[in-house]
């Protein structure tokens, strides 16, 4: 039979609708993929009740395109695209990022988006070419005239600790110049906003330290999509491996980095083994791992984990060793308590 | 008319084309050309784009153009309906163009 694109649907789902959100899960299924939990828009072509090709976004990330394979060499990627992109640009998103496999490539660099990371297992790419130029063009200038070396840190802070305070004071102290990204994306307990108010109020004092916003470039662990590979060993170190070929090819270079600290990781194993890859990854780009013990407070190491189990239990005497003046202060206040109440909703 | 967002129209399949339109204040006009015919018609788009914005009297702004086959009528008014959401205009004066 003579088929033409013009006579599919384009619909968009309603996920919240227990049907449609299954019918969208099944045609993923089928394409290895899974709808993803932070998925926040689908739109899909339909051949009369059928889904025959999927596009998903969770904010501005495009994740979950697929197309059915009987219907595909037809452009129906060509059709997703652009209602993803039209959509983002109406829920005003400056840019737009995919994850997806590395002979995916082709594809989405004919639909106007370009590589900014790719290892292996794994691509990312955002539908501008000039995006980490600009991000990084603010804070470039410095490092040019700049004698002496120059280090980052990136850090969650979640929230804001004496530990992270412990390293960053001896990474500033060892360097000209250090930059420290904190990870914008917000799906920690403490939001962004909150977690990067914290660590400027806690380190004013510290005159060659900067402080930026991670934006969609220092990518966190919580944003990648496992969609693409079922094993969640893989997918850490396929996530971890693109962050560091990011930050060891494009961001350390334009800012002069030539050292990455971080703390040892005594506590959760992907931190750990991702601690690890840095060391295997980042030397052979030029750039020195230094790792940091934990600042130890009372025999204990300091960490956010930690932190937050204390507030849960409102142990404040602990948490006035572990946190600096502002965190405990904002601990405290009102949007604080807020917080701790949330924490202990997530316990249960 | 002056940019003051960014405007976009139009979008990538077969013989349509995805324009965004951005400030550029000061900086005159930066167009960037993607087209899976540039070769052939590359210069003949430019000069659709360059004589549509002197005709909507813009001097700074950045353009670009995602083309999959667009004929000039398209790229025209792709082009016009990005600048004036880009303008963030609520009248559309197509009337003064033609």
């Amino acid at each position: 039979m003579y088929m033409s694109e013009d006579m599919f649907e384009i619909r968009t789902l309603n996920l919240k609708r227990e049907k449609e959100r299954s019918a969208l899960e099944y045609f993923l299924n089928a394409s290895d993929l899974t709808l993803e939990e932070d998925v926040d828009y689908a739109v899909c072509l339909m051949d009369r009740e059928k889904i025959i090709a999927s596009g998903c976004a969770s904010s501005n990330i495009l994740k979950c395109i697929a197309v059915d394979p009987e219907y595909q060499g037809m452009a129906l990627t060509n059709k997703i695209i652009s209602y993803l992109r039209l959509r983002g640009y109406h829920r005003g998103f400056s840019s737009l990022f995919i994850y997806t496999k590395p002979e995916n490539r082709k594809i989405f660099e004919d639909l106007g988006f370009f590589t900014i990371a790719l290892s292996d297992e794994a691509l990312l790419l955002e539908n501008r070419k000039d995006g980490i130029e600009n991000y990084l063009g603010a804070f470039q200038e410095e490092s040019k005239t700049l004698k002496g070396s120059t280090a980052a840190i990136v850090m969650n802070c979640n929230p804001f600790s004496l530990g992270h305070r412990y390293l960053i004071e001896k990474a500033c102290s060892e360097n000209a110049l250090v930059h420290l990204f904190v990870v914008e994306e917000d799906l920690s307990v403490f939001p962004f906003e909150e977690r990067i108010e914290l660590v400027r109020m806690g380190c004013e004092d510290l005159e060659n330290l900067r402080i930026h916003a991670g934006g969609g470039y220092i990518i966190s662990r919580a944003t990648f999509p496992t969609y693409f590979i079922k094993d969640k060993k893989i997918v850490d170190e396929v996530h971890s491996r693109l962050d560091l070929d990011l930050f060891g090819s494009r961001i350390a270079p334009a800012l002069g980095i030539t050292r990455r600290y971080v703390g040892e990781e005594p506590f959760c194993p992907v931190t750990a083994s991702y601690n690890r890859l840095m060391k295997s990854i980042l030397p052979d780009k030029g750039i020195e791992v230094v790792e940091i013990p934990r600042k130890e407070v009372e025999g204990t190491a300091v960490s956010a984990s930690r932190i937050r189990e204390a507030l849960v239990k409102e142990e404040w005497e602990d948490l006035e060793k572990q946190v600096p003046p502002a965190t405990l202060a904002y601990l405290k206040s009102e949007a604080g308590m807020k917080i701790v109440q949330k924490l202990r909703e997530k316990k249960i | 008319m002056k940019i003051i967002k960014t405007g976009m129209a139009g979008s990538l399949e077969s013989s349509d084309v995805l324009i965004t339109v951005d400030s550029n204040t000061g900086k005159g006009r930066n167009i960037s050309l993607e087209s899976t015919v540039k070769r052939q018609y590359g210069k003949q788009i430019l000069k659709v784009v360059e004589h549509t914005l002197d005709l909507l009297e813009i001097s700074d702004v950045t353009v670009r153009l995602e083309d999959k086959g667009a004929l000039d009528c398209t790229i025209r008014s792709r082009l016009e309906a990005a600048v004036y959401r880009a303008a963030g205009s609520e009248t559309y004066p197509w009337e003064s163009l033609t």
